[in-house]
């Protein structure tokens, strides 16, 4: 049986790059409370390639404005059609943010219709960890960063009740992006939320 | 005196039995004897070119039990049509039809068409309105077949045991959207499974099949062993099938693995590029159903009251994500074929057609020789009640009798 591989999207425009050393921290965690099979590296892939198909769980984030060209819009779709899971994070963390509001805007134009609310009890918030508030703060959050929100609820556009792209304006692209050597110091381990979405993923 | 008073009640004043060939309507010949009240003791020989119809067959079944012989010969063209309604829940029959080898036949419901199918070949479709017809353009086969669709069994409960992966994912995936009541257990770490549905024991009171992927199954190896012997369906992914532990079940041995083939795969021929692990040396109740360049990649064996299908290809998720148009669809159907064979409720709404040989067969016993025996042998019988014979006995009585008189005067 193939093992999970981290696979974070390369997309034209924007800095789909911005958050480099969070593939790492979240598939130490996968390996670290978990007995899934998981390769110790993850992958890049054009969102543009059929490659994407081969990976069910894309991670795709960024600061800049995003306009997918018409391969990527395509390629998105049938990866969703088919299964794939796409998890886009704000790096931002700014609801008036180029990212946020052109993400938005093409995910909707990928998937039909705008990302709703997803509600805070939902399967992805205790497929592991319990997080019975809904999504995890993040320290750019409670620090006033950004647009100075607390986000309560993370979007989505499911399939029945299945996520096919789950929306984060809480910025955990920062917040998974510590240098692995310092995840001993952390009292909290901010990626166990990773690992929710990681087994959502594969068993949810 | 005792032999001849036998041979004079052995000629007691019945017509002789006679027998006769019946070579154009069974129907007339019936109707002629109820005319007729001595009918009853010829022996109808039957030439047959076609099946009586079942109105008939009652007759000469009823003739034949109120002690009317009837026997029949001829070269009668056979064939039978069986629908069964599949236990999936998108519905579906399956069509089979037995008849002379290659006999094509072609398929219909209410609505019109629905396909043509071989003698000996399976047709399975979507659901049908109204009974299904058979027809074969063939004179030999002569047959137009017809069969009402049987009432489904109920869906069962149909449990899924991985690890958490991709594989278990995407085939709970296609089984639930496919309509299946799911449970699944995927385990996360050895203390830790996310459950789906309403994980039961593994009963085949509620649950119709297990698909076990992988080894996190072994330890329900014995219960998996009892399920299937108590009439459930497992099937066995290649890292479940090719533990010891579940070597009870298993179909063959492993083979050596073939790895992921990066190649383009059409539509017709959707899992060439799975991994697949062979399944080599089968066992003698193993049924091989799917091979892949010589390869038994799917085999099938009936345990006990249950039925356990060896599954060799792994990663069938990359199918579905990876395939041709279509592949989603196709992932779905196949997983939910390999669930309506592995289980064994499905069977039992299987609803024959009309088998009009084999009812002929019961009614009024099996085909006989050719007439000219069938001629010898009745008129060795009717020989044997031949009213000369009555005629003899009856002179020597009266001539035993002369002389007695005679001796006694002198």
């Amino acid at each position: 049986m193939s093992a999970f591989t981290f696979a974070t999207a390369q997309y034209d425009s924007g800095d789909w790059d911005s958050a480099p050393s969070v593939p790492a921290n979240v598939i130490d965690s996968v390996a670290r409370y978990t007995s899934i099979a998981v390769n110790p590296t993850g992958v890049i892939v054009a969102l543009s390639s059929a490659d994407v198909l081969r990976y069910p769980l894309l991670y795709l984030t960024g600061h800049l404005p995003v306009r997918f060209s018409g391969a990527e819009r395509e390629m998105l779709r049938t990866y969703l059609r088919r299964g794939g899971l796409l998890f886009v994070d704000d790096h931002n963390h700014d609801i008036d943010g180029q990212f946020h509001k052109t993400a938005t805007q093409e995910l909707a134009l990928v998937t039909g219709k705008p990302l709703a609310p997803l509600r805070n009890d939902h399967a992805l918030y205790r497929s592991f960890f319990t997080f019975p508030d809904g999504p995890p703060t993040t320290s750019h959050e409670l620090n006033g960063w950004g647009d100075n929100l607390v986000h309560k609820q993370l979007l989505a556009h499911l399939d029945g009740d299945r996520i096919r792209v789950l929306y984060s304006n809480k910025d955990y692209s920062s917040e998974w992006n510590f240098h692995p050597d310092n995840k001993r110091f952390l009292s909290v381990d901010p990626t166990r939320f990773g690992v929710n979405l990681v087994v959502y993923a594969l068993a949810g | 005196m005792g032999a001849l008073l036998f041979g004079a009640w052995q000629t007691r004043g019945d017509a002789p039995p006679r027998a006769r060939v019946v070579r154009e309507s069974v129907p007339a010949a019936l109707a002629a004897d109820a005319q007729r009240p001595d009918a009853l003791g010829d022996t109808l020989l039957l030439a047959l070119a076609s099946v009586p119809d079942a109105g008939t067959r009652a007759w000469l079944s009823a003739r034949q039990q109120a002690g009317g012989p009837v026997r029949w010969f001829g070269d009668v063209p056979t064939a039978a049509l069986t629908v069964d309604a599949l236990a999936d829940p998108a519905g579906g029959v399956q069509v089979t039809v037995a008849a002379a080898g290659g006999t094509e036949f072609e398929l219909r419901d209410s609505l019109g068409t629905l396909g043509r199918v071989a003698s000996g070949e399976r047709w399975r479709g979507p659901p049908v309105v109204g009974a299904i017809r058979a027809e074969s353009r063939t004179p030999a086969a002569g047959a137009s077949l017809r069969a009402e669709v049987p009432t489904a069994a109920a869906i069962r409960r149909v449990t899924v045991l991985a690890r958490a992966g991709w594989e278990g994912q995407f085939v709970a995936s296609a089984l639930e959207s496919r309509g299946w009541l799911l449970d699944a257990r995927f385990d996360v770490r050895p203390d830790t499974a996310v459950r789906q549905g309403s994980p039961r024991g593994i009963d085949p009171r509620e649950t119709a099949v297990v698909v076990a992927l992988d080894s996190s199954a072994v330890r329900e190896a014995s219960a998996l062993a009892a399920f299937v012997r108590r009439g459930g369906g497992v099937i066995l992914g290649p890292e479940a099938w090719s533990h010891p532990a579940l070597a009870s079940l298993r179909a063959g041995v492993p083979g050596p693995l073939q790895a992921e083939r990066m190649i383009a795969v059409s539509a017709e021929a959707p899992r060439e590029g799975l991994p697949l692990l062979p399944m080599r040396a089968l066992r003698a109740d193993a049924v091989a159903l799917e091979r892949r360049d010589g390869e038994v990649a799917v085999a099938a064996r009936r345990i006990g009251a249950g039925r356990a299908i060896s599954v060799g290809y792994a990663d069938t998720w990359r199918w579905r994500m990876t395939g041709p148009d279509g592949a989603v669809e196709q992932h779905r159907r196949w997983w939910s074929q390999l669930v309506v064979a592995a289980n064994p409720s499905s069977g039992s709404t299987v609803l024959s057609g009309d088998a009009p040989l084999a009812q002929l067969v019961d009614a009024v016993g099996p085909r006989a020789g050719p007439l000219a025996d069938l001629r010898g042998s009745d008129d060795d019988r009717s020989r044997g009640h031949s009213p000369w014979w009555g005629l003899v006995a009856l002179a020597l009585l009266v001539a035993e009798w002369a002389s007695r008189r005679l001796r006694g005067a002198v």
